[in-house]
This record gives C-alpha cells, sequence and structure tokens, in this order.
C-alpha cells in the first residue's frame, strides 16, 4: 500500500542546490519536478509522496497543480495548511515586505546559543548525485514519518526550517514534525467529498459540518483583513498538577505515575500531542472533528490529576501558541474595526479553567478526609506502615502501594542533596521574542528599533518552542549525568554508592553528599551546561535549580515544599535551602563570583561576615551595613565585587559562606 | 447581572496564625492563606451563640509569609515524645505589623447582630493553646452592588475564586459555579460541634461568577 508522507513537503530544503547544478540536477524553488530524472539514469519517485511538495501551491483543492496531484489532492492541501499553521513565519508576509531578497543564508540558529550551531550546517545537506539518487529512491521505499525523520535525523537537526537570515531559527526537524502531527491529525478528521458546481464536479474537503475547497476558506486571512475562516482548531497548553503532599518516600509515585500518564497520552492521543514536558502537554485539534478535548483529557482526569487547562479556539490561520499575545493582537484588532463602525468576524476565543474529577465527590461524608491530598474521602481502612496508621483516599493509597521508590534514601544515614531543575513555558514565551529580536539586531544592525520590532512581532514561536524544548529534556538528563560523575569523583571519598531518579524523569535527583559544599558543584555544572545549552537564557532563565540539603532523615515534604513551591516564579534561576536553616536565591554571576571570593574560608572572614550581618539585621540599612563592609579591612576586598557588581545582599553571602565551609569527614550509614 | 445582594466587610488582622486542613495524626500540618467558610463559621459560632452566620475570607499577600515550626507533642500516658511534627504557620512579613486579611458576610439578621458587637478578638484555626490564632476582626464598611468606581460598593464579575466554601453557602454569596475546583471542608454537628461530616465545597482556582471581592483579579478571557 503508498503512503503519504506529509513530511516530505519540504524535501528540496534537503539539497544542496548550488552543488547539484555542478552535477547536472537542476532544482528551482522548492521543487524537484523539472529535474530531468531520465537524463541522470534515476528512476522519478511514484510515491504519493512525491506530491507533498507541491503543497505550497496548491491553495485550491480545484486548481491545475491540484488535478496534477490526482488522488492525493485533498492529502496535499491538508499538508499546506499544517504548514501554515506550524510555521514560525507566514510567507505572505515576506512577499509583501520584500523581505528575504538578497537575504544571506545560514544554517540553523538557536537563539538561545551564542553562535551558529553548525557553522558547516550545508555539509549535511545532499550536494551530489548519488545523494540525490539516494534521496529520490527514498522518497519511494519510505515507509513511514518515523522513518524519514530517523533516516536524516542529523541533517534535520542541523538545516533550518527557512534558510534566510534572520527567519533560520526553527529546526526542520520541528518544522516537519509539527506539520506531520498537524497533517495527520487533520487527515483523521476530515472527508474528501465531490461538490456540484453548475454542470462540473468539484472537490471539496469536510471538517465537521463545515466543507471548504480553497485555503483561505479554511484558515481564514490574517488577523489584519476581515476574511474569516471556516476551519477552527484548538491549541490547549495542559499543566498536570496534583495536589497530593509528599509525606512518605511511597509518595513520589505520583509523579512517576504523572510521567506514565502523559507518556500514555502521547501513545494514545499520537499526535495530538504536539509536545509534552514531564508536567504539561500541548495539544492540537480541529473544532468539530473526531474527539473534544474532553475525550483527550479524560485518561489524565480519571487518573485523579488536577489539570490547568489554557486552551486557544481560533480560525486555523490564527492560531498560535503564545496564547495571551495572539489575543491581545485579536482584541486590538477587534477594538479598532468596531470604533470604525464596522463588524468584526474573526474568530479568537482564549479560556483558561482548571479540570478535574467531578463525578465521584460525594455531597458529603462522615468518614475522614485523605490526609495527603487532604482534597477527598480517606477510604474505611487506615493505610499502616511501621505500626503508623494513616487515612488516606483510594487515589492516594493506589499510589503508595505502586512500590516503594527511593529505599535508599530511607536507609541512608548521613546528608543528601535534592535537586530540582524546573522549566517555566511563561517567562520561555516572553524570552523567545527577545532573543528573536537581539538575533534580528546582530544580522541586521542597520534597522532601527521599529522594524526590529516588527521582525518580533511576525514571530510564531511554536516550532522555537519545539526545539527549546527538545533542548531542555537533554539539558536535564546531562545536569544529572554530570552530576553523577562529579559527586562521584570527590577526593578521599569512594564513588557515590547510589543515587536516586525516576525513570524517565530527569527533573528530580536525590543523592548522598559529603559536604555541603557540594551544592556549589551542582551550581557549577547547572552553570556550565546553561553556558553550553542556553547561554543567552542566563539572565533571565525560564530554566531554574532547587537544591535542598539535610540529613537523609529530615521530612521529605520540606525538601519537595521548597523545591516547586517557587517554580514559575522569576526571582533567580537557583534556589537553595540547608532544611531549618538556611534559604537563599541567587543567579548564575552571583555565584560565579561569590565562589571565587569565598574560595579560601577562613575563621576571621567568618566572624567578619557574622558580625557585618548581625549589623544588617539590626540596623536593616543597606548604605550602613555598606560603610560598615568597606571599613573591614577583613572582608574589604572580598566584598567589593559582591555587594557593588553583583548587589548581593550581605545576609546572602553570609549563607552561601556557612553552605561552603561545612564539611564532613565520612560518607555513608 | 447577579442577585441583589449586601454584605459586611470586616478587617482581621493577626499575629500569627495556622489556619489549614483538620488532619489528624500527620507529621506535617500545612497552612492555607485563605479562610474557609468552615473555619470561620466555627469561630463565629463560639463568639455568637445562637446566630448562624456565612462567611468567607482571604489573607492580604504582602502581609504575611510562612514560618515553620517544629514540634513534638507529648504523651502524657507513657511519657515519651511523639513523631514530630512541623506546623506551618503564618506571620507577619518583613515590613509590616500584623498579618491582615477581609471577610465577608451576607447582610441579614444574623450578620446585623454580629457587627454590633465588633470590633472583637477572636481565635482562629490551630495551635491556639500555644498562642496562634489570635485576630482582631473590626467593620469596615458595608458593601452593595455598584459600578467599580464607586467606594464600598461591587460588581459580580467572572473570575477564579480566591477562597473556600461549602457548596451549601454558595447562595448566600450569590456564587455561581462553572468549572468547580472541589475539596471537603468539615462542617459540625448542630447539636455536638465535635463531630460531624465533611461537606463538598468549592476551592481556590475555580472559575466562578461571584461578587468581585470574591475573585482574584476579572477573568477577562472568554
Amino acid at each position: 500500500m503508498q503512503t503519504y508522507i506529509a513530511e516530505f513537503h519540504d524535501v528540496a530544503k534537503l539539497l544542496y542546490k548550488e552543488d547539484l547544478r555542478e552535477c547536472g540536477i537542476l532544482i528551482k524553488g522548492q521543487h524537484l519536478d523539472q529535474v530531468d530524472f531520465a537524463a541522470l539514469s534515476i528512476t522519478k519517485p511514484s510515491s504519493p509522496s512525491w506530491f507533498a511538495q507541491f503543497s505550497d501551491e496548491v491553495k485550491s483543492l480545484n486548481s491545475t497543480r491540484s488535478k496534477q496531484c490526482g488522488d492525493w489532492a485533498a492529502h496535499v492541501f491538508l499538508t499546506h495548511i499544517a504548514d501554515e499553521i506550524a510555521s514560525s513565519f507566514r510567507p505572505e508576509e515576506f512577499e509583501e515586505h520584500d523581505e528575504k531578497k538578497g537575504r544571506s543564508e545560514s544554517g540553523y540558529r538557536k537563539i538561545w546559543k551564542g553562535d551558529i550551531e553548525d557553522k558547516n550546517w550545508s555539509t549535511f545537506l545532499v550536494s551530489d548525485a548519488q545523494g540525490f539518487a539516494s534521496l529520490a529512491g527514498f522518497i519511494d521505499s519510505c515507509k513511514g514519518h518515523e522513518e524519514f525523520l530517523q533516516s536524516y535525523a542529523v541533517a534535520l537537526g542541523k538545516v533550518p526550517e527557512d534558510k534566510a537570515v534572520p527567519y533560520n531559527i526553527t529546526s526542520l526537524g520541528a518544522h516537519l514534525t509539527l506539520v506531520g502531527k498537524i497533517f495527520r491529525v487533520l487527515l483523521a478528521n476530515t472527508t474528501p467529498i465531490q461538490l456540484e458546481s453548475g454542470a462540473q464536479q468539484e472537490l471539496g474537503i469536510k471538517l465537521g459540518n463545515k466543507t471548504v475547497s480553497q485555503l483561505t476558506e479554511a484558515m481564514g486571512e490574517r488577523i489584519d483583513r476581515n476574511d474569516r475562516g471556516k476551519w477552527s482548531a484548538i491549541l490547549a497548553l495542559i499543566r498536570v498538577n496534583f495536589r497530593n503532599h509528599l509525606t512518605r518516600l511511597a509518595d513520589l509515585n505520583v509523579l512517576t505515575q504523572r510521567q506514565r500518564a502523559i507518556d500514555e497520552m502521547k501513545g494514545t492521543c499520537g499526535d495530538h500531542v504536539l509536545y509534552a514536558t514531564p508536567d504539561s502537554l500541548l495539544l492540537f485539534l480541529p473544532v468539530g472533528g473526531l474527539r473534544t478535548l474532553d475525550d483527550l483529557l479524560s485518561p489524565l482526569v480519571e487518573k485523579g490529576f488536577d489539570l490547568q487547562v489554557e486552551e486557544l479556539e481560533a480560525e486555523m490561520g490564527l492560531l498560535v501558541s503564545n496564547f495571551e499575545r495572539g489575543r491581545e493582537k485579536y482584541v486590538e484588532k477587534r477594538k479598532k474595526v468596531e470604533r470604525e463602525g464596522r463588524r468584526f468576524s474573526r474568530n479568537l476565543a482564549l479560556r483558561k479553567y482548571p479540570k478535574s474529577r467531578t463525578n465521584d465527590w460525594p455531597e458529603y461524608f462522615n468518614g475522614k478526609l485523605c490526609e495527603v491530598c487532604q482534597s477527598r474521602p480517606a477510604r474505611s481502612e487506615p493505610w499502616v506502615k511501621d505500626r503508623i496508621s494513616e487515612w488516606l483516599c483510594c487515589i492516594c493509597a493506589g499510589l503508595r502501594d505502586l512500590h516503594n521508590p527511593a529505599r535508599e534514601i530511607a536507609q541512608w544515614d548521613d546528608a543528601v542533596m535534592w535537586a530540582k531543575l524546573s522549566l517555566d513555558r511563561g517567562q520561555l514565551l516572553k524570552l523567545l521574542p527577545q532573543l528573536f529580536a537581539q538575533y534580528v539586531h546582530e544580522t541586521m544592525p542597520d534597522l532601527n528599533q521599529r522594524e526590529v520590532e516588527r521582525f518580533k512581532e511576525a514571530l510564531r514561536p511554536l516550532a522555537v518552542e519545539v526545539d527549546f524544548v527538545n533542548d531542555y529534556l537533554q539539558f536535564t538528563q546531562q545536569f544529572q549525568d554530570d552530576l553523577v560523575k562529579h559527586l562521584s569523583a570527590a577526593e578521599d571519598f569512594e564513588p557515590i554508592p547510589w543515587y536516586y531518579s525516576l525513570q524517565g524523569y530527569y527533573e528530580l535527583f536525590v543523592c548522598p553528599v559529603v559536604s555541603n559544599r557540594e551544592f556549589l558543584g551542582a551550581c557549577e555544572i547547572f552553570d556550565r551546561l546553561m553556558e553550553e545549552w542556553f547561554p543567552r537564557c542566563r539572565e533571565d532563565s525560564p530554566i531554574q535549580l532547587s537544591l535542598s540539603l539535610s540529613h537523609a532523615k529530615h521530612p521529605y515534604q520540606e525538601h519537595w515544599r521548597f523545591l516547586t513551591q517557587y517554580e514559575n516564579e522569576p526571582t533567580a534561576p537557583i534556589r537553595i535551602q540547608r532544611a531549618n536553616d538556611i534559604r537563599f536565591h541567587i543567579n548564575l554571576g552571583q555565584i560565579r563570583a561569590s565562589s571565587k571570593a569565598l574560595s579560601a574560608p577562613s575563621a576571621q572572614v567568618s566572624s567578619a561576615l557574622h558580625r557585618l550581618a548581625a549589623i544588617d539585621r539590626q540596623l536593616q540599612s543597606p548604605t550602613a551595613t555598606l560603610f560598615e563592609a568597606l571599613k573591614d579591612e577583613t572582608l574589604r576586598d572580598i566584598l567589593k565585587p559582591l555587594l557593588f557588581q553583583h548587589r548581593l545582599p550581605i545576609e546572602t553571602i553570609l549563607n552561601f559562606y556557612k553552605l561552603t565551609v561545612w564539611q564532613e569527614l565520612h560518607r555513608g550509614s | 447581572m447577579g442577585p441583589d445582594k449586601e454584605f459586611y466587610h470586616l478587617h482581621l488582622s493577626s499575629e500569627a496564625l495556622a489556619i489549614g486542613e483538620r488532619i489528624k495524626g500527620g507529621t506535617f500540618r500545612p497552612c492555607i492563606t485563605t479562610l474557609p467558610s468552615s473555619t470561620l463559621a466555627g469561630a463565629f459560632a463560639d463568639y455568637f451563640p445562637g446566630l448562624k452566620i456565612a462567611a468567607v475570607g482571604f489573607l492580604k499577600s504582602g502581609t504575611y509569609q510562612k514560618m515553620e515550626i517544629p514540634y513534638s507533642p507529648r504523651d502524657r500516658r507513657t511519657d515519651s515524645s511523639l513523631l514530630p511534627l512541623t506546623i506551618q504557620c503564618l506571620v507577619p512579613s518583613a515590613d509590616v505589623p500584623f498579618v491582615e486579611g477581609d471577610i465577608f458576610l451576607p447582610c441579614d439578621d444574623h450578620s446585623e447582630q454580629a457587627v454590633t458587637r465588633l470590633p472583637l478578638t477572636i481565635y482562629l484555626g490551630a495551635f491556639r493553646y500555644k498562642g496562634l490564632g489570635r485576630c482582631r476582626i473590626e467593620l469596615n464598611c458595608r458593601l452593595v452592588p455598584g459600578s467599580p468606581a464607586q467606594p464600598s460598593s461591587y460588581t459580580y464579575v467572572r473570575g477564579f475564586f480566591a477562597g473556600r466554601i461549602r457548596e451549601s453557602e454558595l447562595e448566600a454569596f450569590g456564587i455561581q459555579v462553572e468549572k468547580p475546583r472541589f475539596g471537603y471542608l468539615f462542617e459540625p454537628d448542630s447539636d455536638n460541634p465535635r463531630t460531624g461530616s465533611y461537606r463538598r465545597s468549592i476551592f481556590e482556582g475555580s472559575l466562578v461568577k461571584a461578587p468581585s471581592f470574591l475573585v482574584s483579579g476579572e477573568y477577562i478571557y472568554d
């Protein structure tokens, strides 16, 4: 059976046209149909995927180009819609402003990185006759989109969706993945039909009860025009939360279960899931299709998770992943049109609401309330361990009984460090346009601020976000691997005998430490990896690290509370606590400077810092403390950069110092 | 537009308080930053016997910070310590003298009688015998339906509910629930306040239509 693979629509972007021209292979635009396959002794592909490359030209189901696609015209048409939704920039905007003429070409640029990802990007393109023949053969032999994405994985990670600077900020891989997913969802939810048009039969395609045959009829036009699209779709961001307070280690199972539930969603909802992080999902579904959002979310709801839903429902042409910004633009436009006394007919709605299981909440009960989630009725029998009875609801008891996930922590009798990484999507969506503006400014220094802003406003960050999330997930794994290596390499100590993390969930990590000072190792690894993966996010980082140190027997819930309570609060990227004692936050520059300035602890420094902190607490005056610091000969040179350049409060400096000086002399129980 | 109700707005100030779910036997007692209708109803029943008063409230952000106190209760029979307990409580944030909050009561004969006895010192929440929960409440104003520009008035808006309230009390406040976030609040039996049942309740984060003072920011979406 022949398979249509929408991912092939950008196949020409994998080709290095200049080199191929020298081999006698002439490629015009984004299409391969002008290549003389016979002259090259290459069999012209006959697979339906061949037609995908013409999707940019199929704006009508009844156009000449569409008719050339034969039975696959509807597929090609839907590919065009998917391509429009997934694109980081709208092609018609370039045409209108003639943006791309004469612009230099470059490889895929990660805007959160300081330089071009791979300067030799063009070496990953197909540049000789043999490679071209192989690609042409692959169009026919490829069995599915997974095979295509795997076979060209390296090139797809290096080549941008659009090579023209500064639009080269989305990888072709992320773009094709999104287009493929959206295409398959649309395909599953639409039906091609024959329309009567006078004596002629024309092709239409139906979603729910809305039939279209033109691209603009389906998607609508840009927000600044008034033609409404007939087809709407939903982009929904789902935050998967839980109410459980983690009181025993077994309660950590809720994290594994959440990970599993999200992975299952990726399986059961397949292409509806555009991307997933350890605690959220971004879903796409057409309105009027076979499945509703409630239907898609029911497995998560049934498992007892508390969902926070943000749902943007709009004509397909107005869908953007930055919901708030999309709505702002829509409202601005609506107000403007209405002020002019005209009717605004476009369709976009943003909804935010909680979603959880509502069918098994009795009106009242006489028993006990669950001690872990503190929101559902407890079972009639207590959950008993070590002669301690706890009253738990069915869901929380079920999680406890799954297995004991972290025996190592329970059996350990020494110091441990809990580390948690998190990604703040709100901050990420604020940051991406800023990083893009910075890149535009660098690559086109002649542009004025207004022109740079216009570029920034044109960015549709969905695919860029997918690339960022992919990097973040790899970053979390590398952080964990590097931290394990670092801890095991501690001088005078055996390698760490264990570490605890949840399978497939790299954001949380617990490990034994020989000294509080090892928090510095974790911070240095975080700093180094931020420099390696996200150097341009160091100032306003959407990625945060929380570290909590204590004896292994310290109540787990206090770690968890600290590790999660500041999530999504833009204070500083690193937060540190020693349980029941020290708590502070610090940024990457400050941690470098403090580490350098306080590298040689001494009794004199210690006593001087304590004295200054006491003065600071008593006088509550930063100026007075500053004068005291400058008078103090022991501290003057140490503190000057920290207080002036890095603006660290004296209490934070003292806390940092206290944490770095304490050291245990043995490891293990 | 919602029902034409009027409300008393009371002001609360406290040096420290710990309001949380009624959990026995746990090793950690988290506190919440709302004043659930169950907590307020219980306290008012003590101070205004014979009056049935519905009330809901929340603490003002910026006036409190969370503090944790380790505490080891003692078993007097065996003269030994029980499992250590960590109590979370709210104390004033660095630059204010008191934790402050707002309490709202629908105007009726019962609440009218109660407000004539204000200001008053009452005890709310847990560990009252350890000195927590002492609160002074005083009448701030009477809120009437009106426009946002009018002082001492409110409007009906759509938004995320900021408190915790039993379903049976929703009508008294004119709250319509669109997307609930359920939980349970304790309701003592009328003849014996030591026993009772848990009643289904609406928790913070539920999407509601309600008087503007009960929601955390108006819902600006669709």
